[in-house]
């Protein structure tokens, strides 16, 4: 096989909390709520945390040979300042080269996908040997109390990959992109947008958003397959962007997949934002789920409204 | 799909005990919150077999009467 573990890592912060915790504290109803989202745990950065400083605990868990690193992408929405980007911040804590492209994806649940197809274009011009991606995000840090549809959801994480030209025998990405739901899921007082006074706060219609994800998701799978003359049966595992339950329920049931074929770890640690996809990867790998010649799709989608799939072989 | 039926369906959806009628909306029924919406949501795509995920405006009809306007527009109610 040709993606090892010691090639892709996460990093979690250490302040777990229990969903069943927040649904008492805000008198909400545990049991409904769980019974929709299917998470049952979510992690939150404390005070001193940031998507940073997660971001280069993750790097540490792998096995980084720096000086072959030629590029760095960093996918995360919740960067350390407008500017700098917080790649070139992470080049100099890593203490990687010197003479690497380093940049920032602004980026959310389709970022990984991206990035992914981003790397491996730069890997096709033989002028990179590895690239280092990235995704992390401290979404909480955005969400207020009161928000129960966000709260109940969203955890942060980093998650860090080395892809090299071997680490897939075949890739093949298709995207999509729909600003005309770009307010359906928003930081709003934030960027140039800010508005003194008032802290950064997300936004996130989540019925938009799940009708947004039904209507374009399966037709996305399908369409990849196409491009690729595959069908279901020739997918080992279809790994989703793990938004909640309702939403991965809906998206199986209406491409009437198996569920063995789609892997879920929602539950565990909630909705990770641009790492959850690399987190199924990395879970997958540890536990011998992928084997070589096996033929995975890989699906992000959500905030932008943006969306990207991904096969990959391995 | 009829209106006796929709109603129905918004029953089971919300899992709520109280009659659903015609009046019915998110202000007088308990059940019919954000996350109640979204099971709406998923079991009116489930029975109108897909055709109603590309419906935006499903996501803002927080009553029977809106429900049953966009989908007799749409042609899935008799």
């Amino acid at each position: 096989m040709s993606v090892k573990i010691s090639d892709i890592q996460y990093k979690l912060p250490k302040n777990k909390i229990s969903i069943k915790k927040i649904c008492r504290r805000n008198n909400w109803n545990y049991k409904k709520t769980v019974a929709t989202t299917g998470i049952k745990f979510i992690y939150l950065s404390n005070k001193t945390e940031t998507a940073l400083s997660l971001a280069i605990k993750s790097c540490n868990k792998l096995k980084l040979n720096k000086s072959s690193i030629d590029g760095l992408i960093y996918v995360t929405q919740s960067p350390e300042y407008i500017l700098p980007s917080t790649s070139c911040i992470l080049q100099n804590k890593l203490k990687l080269k010197k003479d690497i492209i380093a940049f920032d994806i602004n980026q959310g649940c389709s970022g990984f996908v991206q990035a992914l197809f981003v790397a491996m274009s730069f890997l096709k011009t033989n002028k990179f040997r590895k690239i280092l991606l990235i995704c992390s995000d401290t979404y909480t840090k955005y969400i207020k109390k009161d928000n129960k549809s966000c709260q109940t959801i969203f955890s942060d994480c980093a998650s860090s990959m080395i892809i090299g030209k071997q680490t897939f025998k075949k890739t093949s990405f298709i995207f999509g992109t729909d600003g005309s739901g770009s307010n359906n899921l928003i930081v709003k007082n934030s960027g140039s947008n800010y508005k003194k006074g008032l802290d950064p706060e997300i936004f996130m219609d989540g019925k938009k958003v799940l009708l947004f994800t039904m209507s374009n998701v399966p037709n996305f799978i399908e369409k990849i397959l196409k491009k690729n003359n595959l069908r279901i049966s020739d997918i080992k595992y279809f790994l989703f962007h793990q938004a909640s339950k309702i939403v991965l329920d809906n998206l199986i049931r209406i491409m009437k997949l198996s569920k063995n074929k789609v892997y879920c770890n929602y539950e565990k640690i909630g909705n990770t934002v641009s790492s959850t996809i690399p987190v199924i990867m990395h879970d997958l790998i540890k536990n011998k789920k992928i084997k070589k010649g096996d033929k995975i799709i890989i699906c992000g989608f959500g905030v932008g409204y943006s969306i990207a799939a991904g096969l990959l072989e391995f | 799909m009829n209106e006796k039926e929709l109603f129905q369906l918004i029953k089971t959806a919300l899992k709520t005990k109280t009659k659903v009628d015609i009046k019915s909306n998110a202000s007088n029924l308990d059940e019919w919150d954000s996350i109640g919406h979204l099971l709406l949501l998923s079991k009116l795509d489930q029975k109108l077999k897909g055709k109603t995920s590309k419906i935006s405006e499903l996501a803002s009809a927080n009553s029977v009467k809106k429900l049953l306007r966009i989908l007799k527009r749409n042609k899935l109610l008799k």
